[in-house]
């Protein structure tokens, strides 16, 4: 095989005298289902040397877990076919159970995918660390009953043990340890667990640690603090790592090499810096295109056309084929051959046209022709250099005027796609004189949805004696402590904050889903309750759209039937209805065939088309979006963020946009407010915001996304440890003790939320904080970077067609 | 807990009022083979205080049975307590015998199942297990008889008091229950061994048999215990009939026969004594659950009321 | 409801409705999970093949079942009594035939009135909250706190024994278990992102409840009252064992089996044909319970703490 060769004549090779390589060629793993074999992996080649950090990325269902668990005879269900495993010399996928029970104590670890499920929630962390060391010790003498003896006592018994665990928490930094090492895992949080298992790899002292996902599910400043230590011990101890995420930004901060997978195959390789300044192969072009912080603000997203390939057939030509603008005959019918981009950069594809076009080039159109939609698919530029099926890859939107574009933006008469529909909407908006398009008088700059102090409490305890009787000792959470906010026609605010800062307690008292306890929330200048007081009116006005959209339709009722539920309570009659499912499916750019298939025949992107459609059906003049894609692919992610942003140029909606993704927030809205323990921290218009923020978390949350900040060193403002309970938030400024730039003075004041250029921060030192210490002016060098739209830092920026 | 106890008492207390027609007049009529006279009416309701208000009659019969007095029974004379006593024993010993069988056949049975999904091993356990539940444990109890006592004459036909008298009745209800715990076993265990602590103790490099017995089968037990609880109240419907079939005396013949004799007292007594002995062991089953499952806090998963 | 249905194929009748539904059905991927499930074939086999026992088979049975003829009593095997006769020389196999639409009637019957008892107030608990959910949770907690065969064996016994009253019985026991599941699968749902959704464009919950709610705690139902139609069939030939049921001559397998027992050692097949007839109805549930337990995937029946009939 090509690969195999190639394999043989670049990096450093596969001698055996090489100690401490975990080497992998032509790996084929297959599992058999009952619809038939599925080739998970086929034919993987790389290898991972001593001392050094490789990273393997691609989107889910590439098989790069699987190749991850086969290195260390995981594999099952699946079976390896084909292929060798190497680490020093010793052949793997034959090796019994006693070597490899040597191997994985001793030379190989692996820090398995999700925390939440990876501990053994029976024994205590201090045990299952100390068991991995007493393997490590004596692979080969584990006395059965002494060790089934050992779970039912809860405590550590020997000394020695105890003080080598001890310091293997303190290596991941788990604070206080010894309060820590009798504890379960459940009372964990998921960043801690990550720690834990990270110590259970570390026990066994290995040669080579794989980490399947290490930060996936874990909010983005515990993700930065992970990978930080991960960097550190592979300095520190000069282990051997790969890292596998579908995170290009996570592999690129951290990893020397990278690896890059498609349906089972290596389509990519090479040292970190060239694959992402140089990606050769098609679809790592199209992986790379589609980040939002690629794009600038408030502009389209480039996306891959077609879908990923399911892995039910073993392909004999390129995987990629369905998928490539630039695809041959020849792509079809045979293996593409490896060629050699430059030093130890490969890649598997055999068109020079594909290797050499532009980055946008390879990402089609995003299905997006069907829109009646005259606003963005312009800048025929865009098609000019490209052979196929591109379209408006970095076109921006017409009414694109940087931070500042909700003046513009309301100004502009919104054509809705439909005039009839919209006419026959129901009279919901009291306020407004024209009853055709509410949205388009642009006179009316008063606010769609206003919060007023709104506060929301919820009790710790839901006992019975609590609940009847009015005493008790039950604490209340505070999940939202005097949030103001205003949300106008056409604009876009994105609101950011760690896990549990209650941004989606928020979003629920927009809905209506929960009734504040504290304050109000205004829909068009009337106060409203929760969902169950309101008006028809009050309700048409608001659509959400939620994280999961498996879990947002109901599996049992078809695509038209769950769009039709809205206009059904509305009153709307039969014929009305159905018009308006072809109209809200066309908005979201759905076949109508798909009103009569049930969501679980439909791909995750269009489930949550579906979900926006029926959103969308009464034609609010608000859509609530919480985390719309964060169980997306990126590509997905970033047609349903194009998809997005058209129905708001068309329709004139308020999207009130809630992730934990600051790249989505840039490139989706207009303004962003900061939220940390139930309370805004800092709003402001998303250029300024996210580009020099007057809050040290705001600051600190951009410094935590993986990838920007590359070669940089490590002096940036790095979170420590993890939001407090908000049972018993810190006196003072509630920030303070994790803010690096905290007083004394913060820890007795609790500043307001005061206006500081543009917007707002809640902040003591808004202003001046970051011009206080000399250290911070590597943050300024930074976001100045960032301000401009972060072209500097991509050489390829000029693949950029404007 | 105690709305449970109470709910309890009531029920079994209330059981004497389903009879179609006056208490009193059936009762009287069951005992002489006859119809009674009205004076003999009035003077058992008297008697009994039949006469009174429910909510009365109820209060001082739960007043006594606190205190331990359960009534008299009709037929025998005899403090319904003391009966109780006598017959517990042979029970509680026919009960604990056979939750004994039943765990030693279905665990290990349940976890090579498991271990080894869909081999032979597991597929014979399966359709086993499948018949065991399946069949109902008086016919099993007769077959028992039959091939063990009469055929080949190893055991005592019926009674109690000896091990021989024991070990088919423990048999009989033991299997039917190995047969619920050993599908509950394997369910649990396969879904354990799916769990990815489960996958990071291998890569540990610890040997097969501990992962299968410390990581796997610690977890899978969790839900395993509490049907074993649950079980105890299918040991005692089994009791009933076991003990009828081996004629054993215990508290299940005791029950059968007072039923048909509608000796009230007894029948009250009985179920009462069988439901707090339930409700008891769903209390100590959920402090296993505690010991066994360190995610559940003390107190927090209470059978009932505290929950 | 299909009124509602959208899109270009709009059924025109009723009955072109239903049969959408059917279609809809089969190409379902619980349609799909059905037809390959030998479980499900093998049990609804035998399911099937009762049924037309208990439906067609008295009518065709050569012998009345209550006829005595002290003559022929107690007769092994024999081509005129392939199941022989019994101690008041009734044919066994007639017996049997008319035990079969007894025991598949009271089943049925029972686990009928368990599920709608036991949906009914699991939903009822789930959609209220507060202390309408406590309160009947508690009666469900009082329910369970009986075991439930001397729970039942009380109850008929002081209605008196009869096949109706067996039938009360047995419904009254068993309701709490599916009150249980019920509420802990429509709380779960509830707090689902679609029926946030429906919340938010106003659904009164009536609306919730037939829509959203019930369709998805129906599969733990079904798989429940199959495995329930089991072990009521054991159930209910236990309390006729006692006694306490099906009175003689009535022809019901548990009868049979207490009738048999003073003949273990003359005439072991009095015993042996109705046990057997009671295991294999009970083994044809148990295999389609499980069967539709694995194709409609809910593993999780029980809420992880009760389960018991």
């Amino acid at each position: 095989m090509h690969w195999t060769l190639t394999t043989l004549t670049t990096a450093n090779g596969g001698e055996p005298e090489m100690t401490g390589t975990l080497s992998v060629e032509d790996l084929h793993v297959r599992f058999r289902t009952e619809s038939g074999q599925v080739h998970a992996v086929n034919g993987v080649s790389f290898e991972v040397s001593q001392g050094e950090i490789v990273g393997l990325v691609g989107e889910s269902g590439c098989g790069k877990s699987v190749t991850a668990r086969s290195l260390v005879r995981l594999e099952d269900p699946g079976e390896i076919v084909d292929g060798r495993v190497r680490f020093d010399g010793r052949e793997l996928t034959t090796a019994d159970e006693r070597t490899l029970r040597g191997l994985r104590s001793t030379e190989l670890a692996m820090v398995p995918q999700d925390p939440s499920t990876a501990l053994n929630p029976a024994y205590t962390v201090g045990e299952q660390i100390a068991e991995a060391l007493r393997v490590h010790r004596s692979p080969d003498d584990q006395p059965f009953f002494s060790e089934l003896a050992i779970g039912v006592s809860s405590r550590l018994r020997s000394r020695a043990l105890q003080s080598r665990v001890l310091e293997l928490l303190e290596t991941v930094d788990i604070p206080r340890p010894e309060d820590r090492i009798d504890d379960y895992p459940h009372q964990f949080s998921g960043g801690m667990r990550q720690r834990v298992l990270l110590a259970i790899a570390l026990a066994r002292d290995p040669s080579v640690l794989i980490a399947d996902e290490p930060t996936t599910g874990l909010d983005t400043t515990t993700q930065a603090a992970i990978l930080d230590r991960l960097a550190d011990l592979n300095d520190s101890r000069d282990m051997g790592m790969l890292l596998i995420s579908h995170d290009f930004g996570v592999v690129s901060e951290l990893c020397d090499r990278v690896v890059v997978m498609y349906n089972g195959t290596v389509v990519e390789r090479g040292p970190v810096e060239a694959v992402r300044s140089n990606p050769t192969h098609p679809y790592t072009k199209a992986l790379l295109g589609c980040l939002p912080h690629r794009s600038e603000p408030q502009s389209r997203l480039p996306t891959v056309g077609g879908s990923p390939p399911d892995g039910s057939a073993s392909p004999d030509g390129c995987a990629f084929v369905d998928r490539c603008p630039f695809a041959t005959e020849d792509c079809r019918g045979a293996a593409p051959p490896v060629v050699h981009v430059a030093d130890n950069h490969d890649v598997r594809c055999g068109v020079s046209q594909a290797r050499e076009a532009t980055l946008e080039s390879t990402l089609a159109a995003d299905d997006d022709g069907s829109l009646d939609n005259p606003a963005p698919a312009g800048d025929p530029d865009a098609r000019q250099p490209t052979p196929a099926t591109v379209v408006d890859g970095g076109a921006v939107r017409t009414d694109e005027t940087g931070g500042e574009r909700t003046g513009d933006r309301t100004a502009e008469p919104t054509i809705a796609s439909d005039p009839a529909a919209t006419a026959e909407k129901p009279s919901a908006t009291a306020g407004d004189d024209a009853t055709a398009a509410p949205t388009s008088d642009s006179g009316d700059t008063s606010p769609v949805v206003e919060l007023e102090n709104v506060h929301k409490s919820f009790r710790e305890s839901d006992a019975l004696l609590d609940r009847v009787l009015p005493f008790g000792d039950d604490e209340t959470v505070d999940a939202v402590r005097g949030v103001s906010l205003e949300l106008r026609a056409g604009e876009t605010l994105g609101l950011v904050g760690e896990s549990g800062c209650g941004k989606s307690t928020l979003a629920k008292l927009v809905t209506g889903l929960e009734a504040p306890t504290g304050g109000s929330v205004h829909i068009r200048g009337e106060a409203v309750d929760g969902v169950d007081r309101r008006t028809n009116e009050q309700l048409a006005e608001i659509g959400a759209v939620f994280q999961n959209p498996g879990a947002s339709l109901n599996p049992k009722r078809t695509v038209g039937e769950s769009i039709a539920e809205p206009l059904f309570e509305a009153g709307w009659d039969k014929q009305r209805r159905i018009d308006r499912i072809e109209t809200v499916l066309s908005l979201v750019d759905l076949p109508l065939e798909c009103a009569d298939r049930y969501p679980r025949r439909l791909s995750g992107g269009q489930q949550q088309r579906v979900a926006i459609a029926r959103a969308l059906a009464l034609e609010p003049a608000v859509l609530v979006l919480d985390e719309p894609t964060a169980a997306l692919d990126v590509s997905t992610q970033a047609t349903v963020l194009n998809l997005l942003a058209d129905l708001q140029d068309e329709l004139g909606l308020a999207y009130l946009f809630i992730s934990h993704d600051l790249d989505v927030v840039r490139n989706a809205a207009d303004r962003v407010a900061a939220m940390y323990l139930g309370r805004l921290v800092e709003v402001g218009p998303t250029g300024r915001t996210l580009s020099k923020p007057t809050h040290p978390y705001t600051q600190a949350l951009l410094d935590s996304i993986p990838g920007d900040r590359f070669g940089e060193g490590s002096s940036d403002l790095r979170l420590t440890g993890e939001p407090p309970s908000p049972t018993d938030p810190p006196d003072g400024c509630a920030f303070h003790p994790r803010c690096p730039a905290a007083t004394p003075e913060c820890s007795r004041i609790d500043p307001d939320l005061e206006s500081v250029s543009e917007g707002q921060s809640r902040c003591l030192y808004a202003p001046d904080w970051r011009d206080g210490a000399g250290e911070t002016d590597q943050h300024r060098v930074t976001d100045e970077r960032r301000a401009t739209g972060e072209q500097q830092s991509m050489p390829r920026s000029s693949g950029d067609q404007r | 807990m105690s709305v449970v106890l109470v709910g309890v008492s009531l029920i079994t207390y209330a059981f004497v009022f389903l009879t179609p027609g006056d208490p009193a007049y059936t009762i009287l009529r069951e005992q002489q083979q006859g119809p009674p006279s009205d004076a003999q009416v009035e003077a058992f309701r008297a008697e009994q205080g039949l006469d009174e208000p429910f909510v009365v009659q109820y209060a001082s019969w739960l007043g006594d049975a606190v205190q331990g007095d359960l009534g008299i029974s009709y037929y025998r004379s005899e403090p319904v307590t003391s009966l109780l006593l006598e017959y517990l024993p042979n029970t509680l010993e026919l009960a604990l015998a056979a939750v004994a069988v039943s765990l030693l056949l279905a665990i290990p049975t349940g976890v090579a199942s498991a271990v080894h999904r869909d081999t032979w091993i597991d597929r014979t356990s399966q359709i086993v297990a499948l018949t065991g539940i399946s069949m109902p444990n008086f016919w099993l109890g007769y077959l028992l008889i039959l091939v063990c006592s009469l055929w080949l004459g190893l055991t005592p036909v019926s009674g109690a008091g000896t091990l021989g008298h024991l070990v088919l009745p423990a048999i009989t209800l033991g299997t039917g229950m190995a047969a619920v715990v050993t599908r509950l076993v394997r369910t649990s265990m396969l879904e354990v061994l799916d769990a990815e602590y489960v996958d990071t103790a291998r890569s540990k490099g610890v040997r097969e048999r501990l992962v299968v017995y410390k990581h796997a089968l610690r977890n899978a037990l969790i839900p395993v215990v509490t049907i074993v609880g649950l079980q105890f109240g299918f040991i005692l419907n089994g009791a009933v009939i076991v003990e009828v079939v081996f004629q054993r005396p215990g508290l299940g013949t005791l029950l059968v026969d007072s039923i048909f004799i509608r000796d009230y007292p007894i029948v009250q007594g009985v179920v009462l004594v069988t439901a707090v002995a339930f409700v008891v062991t769903n209390q100590l089953v959920d402090l296993a659950y505690v010991a066994l499952d360190p995610r559940i806090e003390p107190g927090g998963r209470g059978v009932s009321a505290n929950e | 409801m299909s009124e509602h249905t959208a899109g270009r194929s709009q059924p025109t009748s009723r009955v072109s409705a239903v049969l959408e539904r059917v279609r809809r059905f089969g190409r379902s991927r619980v349609g799909t999970a059905m037809r390959m499930n030998g479980q499900i074939r093998l049990g609804g086999g035998i399911v099937c093949l009762l049924g037309l026992v208990a439906v067609v088979g008295p009518f065709l049975t050569p012998y009345d079942p209550a006829a005595q003829a002290l003559e022929t009593r107690l007769q092994g095997p024999s081509l005129a009594h392939p199941l022989g006769t019994d101690s008041l020389g009734r044919d066994v196999a007639t017996r049997l035939v008319h035990g079969a639409r007894i025991s598949l009637a009271l089943a049925v019957a029972a686990t009928a009135v368990r599920v709608v008892l036991g949906t009914t107030i699991g939903l009822l608990a789930a959609v209220s909250g507060g202390l309408v959910d406590t309160a009947l949770m508690r009666l469900a907690d009082i329910q369970l706190a009986f075991p439930g065969l001397v729970l039942a064996l009380v109850i008929a016994g002081a209605l008196g024994p009869s096949i109706q009253n067996v039938v009360i019985a047995l419904s009254v026991v068993g309701w709490a278990t599916y009150a249980r599941i019920v509420r802990a699968n429509a709380l779960a749902v509830k707090e689902r992102p679609f029926v946030q959704s429906a919340r938010l464009y106003g659904t009164p919950k009536r609306r919730i409840v037939r829509r959203h709610l019930l369709p998805n705690v129906v599969n733990p139902v079904v798989v429940l009252a199959t495995l329930n139609l089991g072990t009521v069939v054991l159930a209910a030939a236990g309390l006729s064992f006692l006694g306490l049921g099906a009175q003689p001559p009535t022809a019901e397998w548990g009868t049979m089996i207490a009738g048999g027992r003073d003949y273990l050692r003359a005439a072991p097949w009095l015993i042996t044909a109705p046990g057997v007839a009671i295991a294999f109805t009970v083994i044809g549930f148990n295999l389609l319970g499980d069967g539709l337990r694995d194709a409609l995937d809910t593993d999780h029946i029980d809420d992880g703490k009760r389960r018991r009939t």
